[in-house]
């Protein structure tokens, strides 16, 4: 008779320690959620303050500034400069700057490494 | 056995039982009572006392261009406060504070010893980074200060295009621009967030739900093109160096969309600082004041009298040799200089103010009155900014006979730049008159949540302004009288100077007495200067005004004064946009040539 009793107190103590230790992970997952909204909060102002930062240093004023100022330490060439050769014949050209919208990713460019 | 005990014994034991036996009962009892009968309201205590919701404000949406250039952002910074009652406010601790985040020591004192018995106090709101550098290196004790974050307006280009933009003050309320035109798009809707606290108020968990986060728009984008923004507030500041005006203000427009590519003004602030800003500097000059617009109303006159019929394409006008006696009027009538017989393409030409009084003699009041209406004057065009005049536009009944003269060439009517540019516009586009615009769009955040704010649930990531489109006049009498007057206003008349090689430019010029209030009469010293043109005349794709208001020269020509700097904006404008000439060289030379021969001539 005691020996069942004891094994009864035992299976319930069991079964709240596996309950207690359940319900810890769960609290601890929840902690973590709160900590990754947390952190994204962080990065988003991050974002904004560095996207900020970014623009006010491309500024048109600042550009248009800039461009003026070494525009007239410009020098027209006595003869024409002739463009570079390209070596590789299978390597992509770039689109010229004029045009560019998006980085052109071609994994044969970042293997050469930038020019 | 039992016999032995004694009776008083027994009784006692009985009474000890019964007690403890009651003693558990009651507790059994009041453990019942509380488990179950008050479970609920107790939860509910337990939860009030350990939940707390707070307000998760939205950070305001981003403004760009249309290319996706910032025009403004919103970044968290802190906002310092302290405790006034734990701090002993020295007159070395209030220099510390005031060195520290640049204030007038004299004035924190003040309010120190205001708040001295308070337990909060803002010191300064929005930090910049330098100033919470110097407040951590001060270490005061803990719990008498803190931090926190506020939501900081930042505008990367300055002064660019401040009055489209506008301001959003100390309370993050829009003010001024589409700041405040566009708040509700702006601003978001603020989130909640419950916070789970101890016995001792320390959080232990935050429970976040997605549909009680923070909603707002990513980005509110703009009709505006910053490179042609810049190009415009370049130009205006070369007028006001050079001519030194009361005010200036450059529109830049695409008359087949209505869209503002550009809209500055002079005098202007910078809304990243706003000391000693002038108070003419808070107005748009191209919504928020209006003017006389002289001989630039007069296309309008003329596109309505062909119309209706009042007068011809060919037909030819005496225009009295530069003196008319007009019905109704005390004064002569006068050009600048004395012109004979004019047809309707030298009438614009030549802006002969006596031809114009024939037209209008001819077109009578209704006419006159329906001319002006038909192309938005007298209303708001519905531009997305506050604060837009109507303009000034007198009721039929007040007119006069001298009306007849005055309103053709642009007198006794009061219009806005940007109303002026918008039935160009119409002229310009076969004669649609358009709403102008200057929202292009709104971006959302990418969480695919649905937002309730103005966009169709369809798109939900674009919101399209409502366009109104009316028909001004036929689209035959528009295109000729923007392929033929207005470019020979440029090529041979007043509008020389708006030149560009390559290209058919077409256009008006305008300069227009100011009415004097202390002489009561119009003044010989005080004008407004304007240009209004756009290329290519085939097919015009970019529009742009010139006013300059007052410019400290006695009769500044709009052709002078405004002409130039409204063709330099121009030309790089078409450039920019990658619009190819209209005209090959071989073309370009010889109208140059033939141009030049008959300016000779005449």
């Amino acid at each position: 008779m005691f020996f069942r009793f004891g094994a009864a107190v035992c299976l319930v103590v069991l079964i709240s320690l596996a309950g207690i230790a359940i319900e810890k992970q769960n609290l601890e997952r929840r902690r973590e959620i709160s900590r990754q909204h947390y952190r994204m909060d962080v990065l988003k102002d991050e974002h904004a303050r560095l996207r900020l930062h970014s623009q006010k240093l491309a500024a048109m004023e600042r550009l248009v500034e800039t461009i003026e100022q070494k525009g007239s330490e410009l020098k027209t060439p006595e003869k024409p400069v002739p463009a570079p050769q390209q070596q590789n014949e299978g390597q992509l050209r770039r689109p010229p700057l004029l045009f560019w919208e998006r980085p052109v990713r071609d994994p044969r460019l970042e293997s050469a490494g930038r020019r | 056995m039992t016999d032995d005990i004694p009776r008083t014994t027994a009784w006692r034991t009985s009474a000890i039982t019964t007690l403890i036996l009651g003693a558990w009962a009651v507790l059994g009892l009041r453990l019942v009572h509380v488990q179950w009968y008050q479970a609920e309201e107790l939860n509910r205590l337990a939860l009030r006392q350990s939940e707390v919701e707070v307000t998760v404000p939205a950070r305001p949406a981003d403004i760009t261009d249309r290319n996706g250039k910032l025009l403004a952002s919103t970044i968290a910074t802190p906002s310092l406060f302290i405790d006034p009652a734990r701090l002993k406010a020295t007159p070395e601790f209030v220099t510390q504070i005031a060195d520290a985040v640049h204030l007038n020591p004299g004035d924190l004192a003040q309010r120190l010893d205001q708040y001295r018995e308070k337990r909060f106090m803002w010191v300064k709101r929005r930090l910049t980074a330098d100033e919470i550098d110097n407040v951590l290196k001060l270490k005061w004790p803990e719990a008498t200060y803190g931090l926190r974050d506020e939501f900081l307006r930042q505008y990367p280009q300055d002064s660019l295009a401040a009055h489209v933009l506008g301001l959003r003050d100390i309370d993050g309320a829009g003010r001024g621009g589409v700041e405040q035109s566009l708040d509700h798009l702006i601003r978001g809707q603020p989130g909640r967030r419950k916070l789970e606290k101890d016995a001792r108020g320390r959080i232990l968990e935050v429970e976040f739900s997605a549909d009680d986060e923070p909603r707002q728009f990513q980005a509110v984008r703009l009709t505006i093109d910053l490179a042609i923004q810049m190009f415009a507030e370049k130009e205006l500041d070369g007028i006001v160096k050079e001519w030194k005006p009361r005010a200036a203000t450059a529109i830049v427009m695409d008359p087949q969309s209505g869209e503002v590519l550009a809209m500055a003004s002079r005098p202007t602030y910078s809304p990243n600082d706003l000391r000693d800003v002038h108070e003419e500097a808070w107005k748009n000059q191209a919504i928020n004041i209006i003017y006389e617009p002289g001989s630039t109303f007069k296309p309008v006159i003329v596109a309505w009298a062909l119309q209706k019929d009042f007068v011809q394409r060919d037909e030819v006008f005496f225009c009295e040799n530069g003196k008319f006696a007009m019905p109704g009027r005390t004064k002569l009538l006068t050009d600048v200089h004395p012109y004979g017989h004019l047809n309707v393409t030298d009438i614009l030409v030549k802006s002969s103010n006596i031809g114009m009084a024939k037209i209008g003699l001819r077109m009578e009041a209704l006419g006159l009155y329906e001319a002006a209406w038909r192309f938005g004057f007298g209303r708001p065009t519905g531009i997305e900014l506050p604060g837009e005049l109507r303009g000034i536009f007198h009721p039929l009944s007040s007119w006069t006979k001298a009306s007849l003269g005055s309103i053709p060439m642009g007198a006794e009517i009061s219009v806005t730049p940007l109303q002026l540019i918008t039935a160009y516009a119409a002229l310009a586009n076969g004669g649609k008159l358009i709403s102008p615009s200057i929202l292009n769009g709104v971006q959302d955040d990418g969480s695919n949540r649905a937002t309730t704010f103005a966009v169709s649930r369809e798109e939900p990531q674009l919101a399209q302004p409502a366009k109104i489109v009316t028909k001004a006049v036929d689209e035959e009498i528009a295109d000729w009288l923007v392929q033929e007057p207005m470019v020979q206003v440029v090529r041979r008349g007043t509008g020389i100077k708006a030149r560009i090689p390559g290209y058919t430019v077409f256009g008006k010029t305008g300069t227009a007495k100011k009415w004097d209030p202390k002489i009561k009469a119009y003044s010989d010293t005080k004008n407004v200067a304007s240009f209004i043109g756009g290329a290519p005349a085939h097919h015009p794709k970019v529009l742009v005004l010139v006013v300059v208001d007052e410019p400290k020269q006695a009769r500044g020509f709009g052709g002078v004064i405004a002409a130039p700097p409204a063709s330099r904006i121009l030309q790089r404008t078409l450039t920019h946009l990658r619009i190819p000439p209209d005209q090959d060289a071989k073309t370009a030379q010889a109208i140059d040539e033939i141009e030049e021969a008959m300016i000779l001539l005449e």
